[in-house]
């Protein structure tokens, strides 16, 4: 187990591990990717923690619906440890899914000792919070 | 918006360094994969069944 797995991310942390799939097999995506915490839970029984994830793309930005989170600015995505223009996609519940917060679903980027990226600034996290709370299809705990 | 992304990046501040990892290019996933996935873990950790107590959740 790993360390990081005894300490849960937080509301709106952008995070990276493997989305849908668990850690990876041969024929899929190496690289784990960013995601946007969007809910935490714990399951009283074994401690284990739980996310409310929403995913990370990169491609395809201009097919965004209006309510996903389009980070673009530079100043932005230095701050959220991100390179390239990134979309989350929130408009609907569909595109969401509750993982455990373990090893298994969530690994570090290089030179991270956690799989926890950053924080959404203030903002955002008021958008995203607007937009959670309108979805009648959210993913519940 | 893919253009003003495009001009966002290059002048991107040449000082900052990043993982690696943040270079890749993330696709978009299928809602099938999305589904398929989600009932997996759901039946697995028994969410959505009101036995995970919620800690933190957007207002």
């Amino acid at each position: 187990m790993a360390s990081w797995e005894a300490t849960p991310p937080s509301l709106y942390n952008v995070v990276t591990g493997f989305f849908p799939e668990e850690k990876p097999k041969d024929n899929w995506a190496t690289n784990p990717r960013p995601l946007l915490v969007c809910g935490t839970a714990q399951d009283p029984d074994t401690g284990v923690y739980f996310c409310r994830i929403a995913y990370g793309t990169s491609q395809h930005l201009g097919k965004a619906y209006e309510s996903d989170l389009v980070i673009a600015n530079v100043s932005v995505l230095n701050n959220l440890e991100l390179k390239h223009p990134t979309r989350f996609v929130i408009h609907s519940g569909t595109q969401m899914q509750i993982m455990p917060w373990i090893e298994q679903f969530f690994h570090p980027w290089s030179g991270f000792e956690t799989p926890i990226l950053s924080k959404l600034p203030e903002d955002m996290q008021k958008h995203v919070g607007h937009t959670l709370g309108r979805l009648t299809d959210l993913p519940q705990f | 918006m893919a253009a003003l992304a495009k001009v966002e990046t290059e002048n991107m501040n040449p000082r900052k360094t990043f993982a690696p990892e943040a270079d890749c290019e993330f696709e978009p996933v299928s809602l099938d994969r999305i589904a398929k996935m989600r009932e997996k873990l759901n039946q697995q950790y028994g969410i959505g069944k009101g036995k995970l107590k919620a800690i933190e959740e957007p207002k």
